[in-house]
């Protein structure tokens, strides 16, 4: 498995690059090729080598769920031990249901529901806590400070 | 919200995936949901513009050499001072994601913050340099013991 210490100073500059977003055209290996000064093809084989190597997850759409109408929240729970793993199971049998964690704290389990526009947030949560026959703690997002980090790989350390 | 039409929800479907890596890479789309090559690449600029899409690009495995731990740290801190606060641990490069949440019942805090470390007891040291600095009313460390559903979110699969 590749790691970000081995990439070579091409790699880096092409990932820097390509992370902001390939051209929206026909050809936008070619064109990102063409700004880093190497042929399409080479753009190509490169970001295979890297998925190969698994330090790219997936190259594609990176699309904003809120304007396509999707909503989500944080909800926590507090579940005791013997019924926690039936528990977990009724709630990620929700296919909006992303991401759960046990948590090491009275609220133990800790989850993510997102619904589409074709459903209601609000009446989801509710079939969830009937389902499961326990209230949520429900904790939706009012503002983000920072989300994640875009690695700047061209030049370690640099900003 | 934007109207999408059924041939945007395929194109989303699978742009949410792979795109090929070959040359032209959104003619072998367009076959797959009857649409020619410049048509495709027309609705995904109009998505790019709509703000739907915000980039289509290569997504890495983050897999930073040497922190281990991490911890969802929740802050209580006072009406006045949550941009301030969510700001200031922004900056700290051991945060990777901050919000700013609503409260519930019998739960006071407000901002979270994902905290990573080279260990627990760095992290612990991290933590407590930030609560010196932000001085919140109060603050939990709640560390993640067991991933129990973890997947990426799917925009009109059952298309």
């Amino acid at each position: 498995m590749m790691r970000e210490e081995d990439l070579s100073e091409k790699d880096r500059e092409l990932l820097t690059r390509a992370q902001k977003g390939l051209p929206l055209s026909a050809t936008p290996f070619e064109d990102l090729g063409e700004e880093l000064g190497v042929d399409g093809d080479e753009v190509i084989e490169r970001l295979k080598k890297l998925k190969e190597g698994q330090l790219i997850r997936r190259i594609g759409g990176v699309f904003d769920s809120k304007k396509m109408g999707w909503e989500s929240t944080l909800l926590a729970a507090k579940v005791p031990e013997d019924k926690f793993y039936e528990v977990a199971e009724q709630i990620n049998e929700h296919q909006g249901v992303t991401h759960n964690y046990r948590r090491d704290y009275d609220y133990n389990m800790w989850f993510t529901l997102s619904v589409g526009p074709d459903k209601d947030l609000q009446e989801e949560i509710e079939k969830l806590e009937e389902k499961t026959g326990y209230e949520f703690l429900q904790l939706p997002k009012k503002k983000k400070y920072k989300l994640g980090v875009k690695l700047d790989l061209s030049a370690e350390g640099e900003k | 919200m934007m109207n999408l039409d059924d041939k945007d929800k395929r194109l989303i479907s699978i742009l949410q995936e792979d795109i090929p890596l070959e040359s032209r890479p959104f003619r072998k789309i367009g076959e797959q949901i009857g649409l020619d090559e410049e048509e495709v690449v027309e609705r995904i600029k109009k998505m790019s513009d709509n703000g739907i899409l915000k980039r289509l690009a290569p997504l890495l495995h983050h897999r930073k050499a040497g922190f281990e731990a991490n911890g969802m740290i929740v802050w209580q801190v006072p009406r006045d001072r949550e941009d301030e606060t969510g700001l200031r641990l922004s900056q700290y490069d051991e945060v990777s994601h901050c919000y700013l949440r609503e409260t519930g019942p019998g739960w006071k805090y407000n901002l979270y913050s994902m905290v990573h470390a080279e260990s627990e007891d760095e992290l612990e040291k991290r933590v407590k340099e930030m609560a010196e600095e932000i001085q919140p009313e109060d603050h939990a460390i709640l560390r993640s013991t067991e991933e129990l559903k973890k997947t990426s979110l799917k925009y009109f699969n059952s298309l």
